[in-house]
């Protein structure tokens, strides 16, 4: 089993890049990564592009006159785009802070809105309840860029298509009915209707239908403003405020992975991009989705990867992998897993319920390699670690997360001591295994680079070798006077590249053979499903009544960084960040030691009276590795219970207490 | 011809992008900050003050004022400490002999930082430009203003590295440099005017 995640996007030496020639090539498996996929999981129902092509560049920040920052601290996660919404606060724009704490974020926003937490959903389905009652919504953009006008079958949820009528139809040829409004009656979308009724209840040749806005409009119905503000907090009168402020476009939403960790997580994306097309603030200048913008290249995957003509994958996802080593077998049937290579990943240290290495993954493998630069928790635990150059030590190829641009990654210095560039340490492997025909001796990263950069689109986007070598950075997608807008001409969708607002037929991200009987139904509208543990009706909440959070760090991305010791003159250790109420009524001050705890563990350390925590709101800024705890660890409290669509981590879905030790 | 900086509080996120630069470029020992960041808020670092959720934060990053009246130079028996024709207030370690008069002096607690010990360094290699001083034993030592980077027409190692772009620096005389246009207009601060030691840093509010 391979289980690689994203400590190094490089396409030669990182988790892009030849370990997967490698994987391929000796026919391993490799885990499916569960790390921030729920806001993925729930923008593809919208605008499809998957799990990971939903933002504009950030530079479009800069055209937005409202920008709502939502369960997202760009500050400490995402400084570099933080700067430029700073910029866009400076020319004008006013910027709203939706959080359950008081981030530095929150700080500088010109408003800042706590929320309960994981309550988010709510929020966004009252709002889009309020647009389309007070009539805010954008009727010529609903008509001409999503399926708001599309008609759905009652008798089986289906949208009305002409294969419907005509089964004859070539499915490439299939086209969507929609309501002629001025001819009054139904037509098929490509015959171009002059105007469409986007609300409506008819029958065409026998079937009742209802346009997608209609079905939508009378589900929302059900999520008033009164009840979000109960669930939220939120006062009545600021959710109709913000509901009105958002409608008035354009309108930016800057948003990450905060939201993501609860288990209505991809809801929440959902819901937040179902009210983005109804009120025109998609796929137009000054308004859509930023917080991670991802760029598709046309590399040579196909030509360096697949040496057997298949990519390693398995149904595995980690939020089950322990389940699967402890049974050795998946939904009843046998799945021998005996040896692991963990590269480009600090897995124990990031997925939830720390524990189930101890209790369940580590005593049932065999053989567990790690390739690292740091000595992290999964590498003390592991058989063997063998130590990976660093970046500043190879050459590489990026392509950029959160700019637009393909980097010539250039190595600094020689790698130092016994570490070797992992792809020599592929290779050299490899070569042991017999397979020197895909791992040639005596090449150098460049050989690699030169392999990926081996395609005809590339060329064709004068994107080479050569000019990268001389320019170090090329721009790959739109300008710089006009930056990257996601969907400015059409979404990556299969209704004619349009906004979804009725997912007909949601698909769980990664099909383990988990139980959807009783959702898919209910997936095809953004819904109201409480978070899984971290919710006052949840009968835990009376045992564990604080909800439990892992911000990120300032000082760390994820684990990376945890042992470098200049950061750690600034940031010594652990804390455990509690309100001043919750710290009052349990005694605790600033400095004690105390133990936070639930059902599956624990953490010992230092606590902080922090007055940006929500009362009912504790943190521990995630990334820290087990010995720099007194006892136990930040990630032993959390959860691997996974929404059964998002297949998710959701890690702030978590309840603890706190006590003085 | 003063050198004098300028740094956006509005912008300051209190990254600490600056005090880490300095410390590479500078080569500093284990626990020697020359550039610092307070928060102005709760009791610790990177908290706000006030009651949930009506809170304020501030972040002030604190480095050597190079005072125009600097009340380090006028106390140090020796002058190892004393100011130069552009500004700089400079510290030669040569000539210290370790009183520490001058950081009683300084109404800018902490920017002047003794070596009670031998330096001792996180990694055996040793960081930033070769162009700096080498650290000593019982010595005062503070911000140079990067004068070594300065000589090479650069710009101090805390400014280019502000990923916020909230650091300014240059000619206080002449209208045209940075330091001078990023002030222009805007108001500012010098912290402890009062005292009358004319600070070279001005903070944008």
């Amino acid at each position: 089993m391979f289980d690689i995640a994203s400590g190094d996007y490089g396409f030669v030496n990182g988790c892009l890049g030849m370990y997967q020639r490698f994987a391929n090539s000796i026919g391993a498996s490799k885990l499916n990564v569960c790390y921030d996929q729920a806001t993925g999981h729930g923008t593809d129902r919208v605008i499809g592009g998957g799990v990971w092509l939903w933002g504009s560049e950030p530079m479009t920040l800069l055209d937005a006159k409202k920008i709502i920052i939502w369960g997202s601290n760009p500050v400490y996660s995402t400084p570099q785009n933080w700067r430029i919404i700073k910029e866009a606060q400076r020319k004008g724009a006013k910027v709203i802070d939706i959080d359950v704490i008081y981030s530095a974020t929150a700080n500088k926003s010109d408003e800042f809105i706590p929320i309960v937490p994981g309550s988010d959903l709510m929020l966004a389905l009252a709002m889009t309840n309020y647009i389309i009652g007070h009539n805010l919504i954008n009727v010529p953009f609903m008509k001409a860029r999503t399926t708001a006008p599309f008609l759905v079958r009652k008798d089986n949820g289906k949208m009305l298509r002409k294969s419907d009528f005509d089964s004859q139809t070539d499915p490439k040829e299939d086209d969507f009915y929609v309501w002629d409004s001025v001819a009054n009656q139904p037509v098929l979308l490509k015959s171009g209707p002059k105007d469409v009724a986007i609300e409506g209840t008819y029958n065409v040749k026998g079937l009742d239908v209802e346009t997608v806005f209609t079905l939508l409009k009378n589900h929302v119905k059900q999520y008033t403003v009164e009840k979000a503000s109960e669930l939220t907090k939120i006062p009545v009168e600021k959710i109709e405020y913000l509901a009105r402020t958002y409608a008035d476009s354009p309108t930016m939403v800057y948003t990450n992975y905060g939201i993501d960790h609860y288990q209505n997580g991809h809801l929440w994306a959902f819901a937040a991009l179902v009210m983005a097309s109804l009120t025109g603030n998609i796929g137009v200048k000054g308004a859509g989705f930023v917080g991670n913008y991802v760029m598709y290249m046309p590399l040579n995957y196909k030509g360096a990867f697949y040496t057997n003509g298949k990519a390693a994958t398995s149904k595995i996802p980690q939020t089950i992998f322990h389940q699967v080593v402890k049974d050795q077998a998946l939904a009843g049937k046998p799945y021998p897993i005996k040896a692991m290579l963990t590269f480009c990943s600090n897995s124990m240290s990031n997925m939830g319920q720390q524990n189930v290495w101890f209790t369940d993954i580590l005593p049932n493998l065999d053989f567990h390699v790690v390739i690292d630069f740091e000595l992290t928790d999964t590498a003390r635990y592991a058989d063997i670690v063998l130590p990976a150059a660093f970046w500043m030590e190879v050459d590489d190829l990026r392509v950029s997360y959160n700019n637009p641009y393909m980097m010539m990654q250039e190595k600094a210095i020689e790698p130092l001591y016994e570490s070797k560039p992992p792809v020599e340490i592929f290779g050299m492997i490899a070569r042991k295994m017999g397979l020197e025909k895909f791992f040639p001796q005596g090449v150098d990263d460049t050989y690699w680079v030169k392999m990926m950069l081996d395609t005809d689109a590339l060329r064709k986007m004068n994107v080479t070798y050569d000019r990268l070598k001389a320019e170090k950075a090329v721009r790959v997608q739109g300008t710089s006077e006009k930056p990257y807008i996601r969907g400015e001409k059409y979404f990556l969708t299969k209704s004619a590249g349009r906004a979804q607002l009725y997912a007909e037929n949601p698909l769980p991200r990664v099909n383990y053979g988990q139980d959807l009987s009783q959702i898919t139904k209910k997936e095809r509208l953004p819904y109201f499903k409480a978070p899984g543990e971290a919710w006052r009706d949840n009968p835990l909440f009376k045992k564990y009544p604080l909800v439990y959070i892992q911000e990120h760090s300032r000082y760390r991305v994820h684990s990376q960084w945890f042992n470098t010791p200049m950061l750690r003159e600034l940031d010594p250790e652990p804390l455990a960040k509690i309100s001043r109420k919750d710290a009052e009524s349990r005694n605790i001050k600033t400095g004690d030691i105390v133990e936070v705890f639930n059902d599956r563990g624990r953490a010992v350390l230092k606590a902080e009276i922090n007055d940006a925590m929500s009362p009912g709101v504790l943190s521990i800024p995630k990334g820290w590795q087990r010995e720099q705890f007194i006892k136990g660890c930040y990630q032993e409290l959390t959860s691997a219970t996974s929404d059964p669509m998002a297949v998710n981590f959701a890690y702030f879905d978590c309840l603890v207490d706190v006590r003085k030790v | 011809m003063r050198y004098a900086m300028a740094i956006d509080l509005d912008r300051c996120t209190g990254c600490h992008a600056c005090t880490v630069a300095c410390k590479v470029e500078n080569n500093l020992p284990n626990l020697i900050w020359w550039n610092r960041i307070i928060t102005v808020g709760g009791e610790s670092p990177d908290t706000p003050k006030g009651n949930f959720p009506d809170l304020k934060m501030e972040f002030l990053p604190i480095n050597c004022q190079h005072c125009e009246n600097p009340p380090c130079t006028a106390v140090c028996p020796v002058n190892a400490t004393y100011k130069r024709e552009d500004g700089i207030v400079v510290q030669d370690y040569d000539k210290c002999i370790g009183c520490r008069l001058c950081i009683t002096a300084c109404p800018y607690s902490g920017v002047r930082q003794f070596n009670a010990k031998k330096p001792e360094y996180a990694i055996e290699v040793a960081m930033g430009d070769d162009g700096v001083a080498p650290h000593k034993e019982k010595v005062v030592e503070k911000c140079t203003f990067c004068a070594h980077r300065l000589a090479k027409g650069l710009e101090p190692a805390c400014i280019r590295t502000c990923q916020n772009l909230a650091r300014f620096f240059g000619d206080i005389d002449d209208p045209q440099s940075e330091v001078s246009k990023a002030i222009k207009g805007r108001r500012y601060v010098k912290l402890l005017d009062h005292k009358g030691t004319k600070p070279a840093v001005f903070y944008l509010t």
